[in-house]
C-alpha cells in the first residue's frame, strides 16, 4: 500500500491539522488524517484547539458591504486620477509635442530611473518574473497587455477623461522630491499641503518649510509616480500661483 | 474556507482587467473586498485597513500583466496585500520601538488578557480574546495564522509570504506554538 502522507508518522499528521480544519487538503489526505486521529490523543487535542482557533477568527466577521461600496467609489476616483496624470506625463515625455499638457507639466520630473527603484515593487515584480512559466492563455493575456501599452503610448492621446490610458509604464521609483510653491498665503497653503501629502505619501518622510520671503517648500521622499498628482492638487489651491519641482 | 468566487471567475475578471476593462476591476474589487479587508484590519489596524486594500487594488490594476496564472488569483492578490502591509508594519514598528511606549503597551495588554480569562488554555473562550492574543504575535506569525483561516495551503502561503513551502509549514507550526504559550502565560497570571 502506498503512503499518502510522508513517513505516515504523527509529526506529519500533526503539521497538517491546520489544513485539515481549513479543508484545503485533498480527499486522500483528509481520510488518512481521520484514520490517524482515531488513535492519537495528541492530535485530537490539537484538532480541538485548531478548530476553535479558526472558528473564533472566522466568527468575528461583521458585514463589510458598506465599507466595500464606499471604498469602491473612492478607488475609482483614485484610479482615474492616477491614470489621467500618468497619461499626461507619459505623452509629454514620449511624444514631446508642445501641447498644453506638456507645457504645463514641463517642470515635472519626466525621467526614468532603473537604479534605486522601490524595493517593495521590485519584489512584487521579481515574484511575477519568478513565475514566468506561462500557461498559454495567460501568456497570451500578458502579451495582449503589453500590446495595449505600446499602441496607446504611440497614439499619444491626451484626453484627460481617457481612463484607458497606459499607466502601466509609470516607473515606481522612490526618490527625494522638492517642490517650491509660490503663494500669497503661506500659512493656509502649508496646512492644505500637509493634508495632500498625507493622501499621496501616507508613510513618507516629509517636511513643509515656510520661507521668509513668502511661499513654501515641500520636501518628500517617495514614489515618483505620485508627484504629478501632488503638483496637480497644489496647483488647484486658490492662493497658489505656481508650483515647480526641483 | 472556500472563497465566494471560484478561481475561474476571478481569472475571467483578470482577463478583463488586462484589457483595461474597468467593469472587471469593479467586480474583482467587490468580490475580493471582504477577505482582503478582514486580513488588513488585523495586520495594520482599522485606521489603515481601508487605505491598504485600495492601494492593493491599484497595484492589481497597474501590474495585472505580471500575473501569469501560476498561482490562484486570490493568492497573487494576497501576496501584494501582504507586501504592502509589511511595508506599513515596518514603518509602524519603527515608531513603536520607542521602548517606553512598548513597555506600557505590553503591560496594558497583559492586564487586559488577565481579565475574564478561562482556566483551560486549550479552549478559546471569546472572539475578543483571540483578537487580543493575535496582537501579541509577531507580524509574520499573525499573518500565517490568518492565511490558514482563509483556507490557504502551505504552498500558497509560501507564495504569499515569498518563502519556500517548508518554511511556511514551519512558520505555521511555530505560530501556533507561540499562540499557545501566550494563552498559557495569560492564564497563569490570573492564578
Ligand atoms: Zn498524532
Amino acid at each position: 500500500m502506498t503512503k499518502i502522507i510522508e513517513n505516515d508518522d504523527h509529526e506529519d499528521f500533526f503539521e497538517l491539522l491546520p489544513l485539515y480544519v481549513n479543508q484545503s487538503l485533498d480527499n486522500a489526505k483528509m481520510l488518512a488524517i481521520e484514520k490517524h486521529l482515531k488513535n492519537c490523543a495528541e492530535c485530537q487535542a490539537e484538532l480541538a484547539f485548531e478548530k476553535s482557533l479558526q472558528e473564533s477568527i472566522n466568527a468575528n466577521e461583521t458585514d463589510v458591504t458598506e465599507i466595500s461600496q464606499r471604498n469602491l467609489v473612492k478607488f475609482n476616483a483614485q484610479l482615474d486620477r492616477r491614470l489621467t496624470e500618468v497619461s499626461r506625463t507619459e505623452v509629454s515625455r514620449t511624444v514631446e509635442l508642445p501641447t498644453e499638457a506638456s507645457v504645463a507639466k514641463s517642470d515635472l520630473p519626466a525621467r526614468r530611473n532603473h537604479a534605486g527603484g522601490s524595493p517593495l515593487l521590485e519584489r512584487i515584480f521579481d515574484y511575477g518574473r519568478s513565475l514566468l512559466t506561462y500557461r498559454p492563455a495567460i501568456g497570451a493575456l500578458a502579451v495582449g497587455c503589453c500590446a495595449v501599452v505600446v499602441v496607446s503610448a504611440l497614439s499619444g492621446s491626451i484626453d484627460s477623461g481617457d481612463t484607458q490610458s497606459p499607466l502601466r509604464s509609470c516607473e515606481h521609483v522612490v526618490k527625494h522630491h522638492e517642490l517650491r510653491v509660490v503663494t500669497t498665503n503661506s500659512d493656509s497653503v502649508s496646512g492644505s499641503a500637509k493634508d495632500i501629502l498625507q493622501e499621496y505619501f501616507p508613510d513618507a518622510e516629509s517636511t513643509i518649510e515656510v520661507l521668509d520671503e513668502g511661499g513654501i517648500v515641500v520636501s518628500v521622499t517617495g514614489d515618483t509616480c505620485m508627484v504629478p498628482l501632488l503638483v496637480n492638487d497644489l496647483e488647484k489651491l486658490s492662493s497658489v500661483n505656481s508650483v515647480t519641482v526641483n | 474556507m472556500a472563497l465566494t468566487s471560484s478561481n475561474d471567475e476571478l481569472l475571467a475578471m483578470m482577463a478583463g482587467i488586462c484589457s483595461e476593462d474597468r467593469n472587471s476591476m469593479d467586480r474583482l474589487f467587490t468580490t475580493m473586498y471582504s477577505s482582503l479587508y478582514r486580513f488588513a484590519v488585523r495586520m495594520v489596524g482599522e485606521n489603515e485597513a481601508e487605505d491598504l486594500v485600495n492601494e492593493t487594488m491599484l497595484e492589481v490594476w497597474m501590474h495585472s500583466e505580471s500575473f501569469n496564472g501560476e498561482s490562484k488569483v486570490s493568492t497573487w492578490i494576497f501576496g501584494i496585500l501582504r507586501m504592502l502591509s509589511l511595508k506599513r508594519y515596518q514603518k509602524q514598528s519603527a515608531k513603536k520601538r520607542d521602548k517606553k511606549e512598548l513597555a506600557v503597551h505590553e503591560e496594558e495588554l497583559a492586564e487586559e488578557l488577565a481579565q475574564g480569562m478561562q482556566t483551560d488554555a486549550d479552549t478559546l473562550a471569546t472572539v475578543e480574546e483571540i483578537e487580543q492574543y493575535l496582537e501579541y504575535l509577531s507580524d509574520e506569525h499573525k499573518s500565517v495564522i490568518l492565511l490558514v483561516t482563509q483556507g490557504y495551503t502551505y504552498k500558497e502561503i509560501g507564495v504569499i509570504e515569498k518563502c519556500p513551502e517548508n518554511t511556511a509549514k514551519t512558520r505555521v507550526f511555530h505560530a501556533r506554538k507561540k499562540l499557545k504559550e501566550i494563552m498559557k502565560s495569560s492564564v497563569s497570571t490570573t492564578v
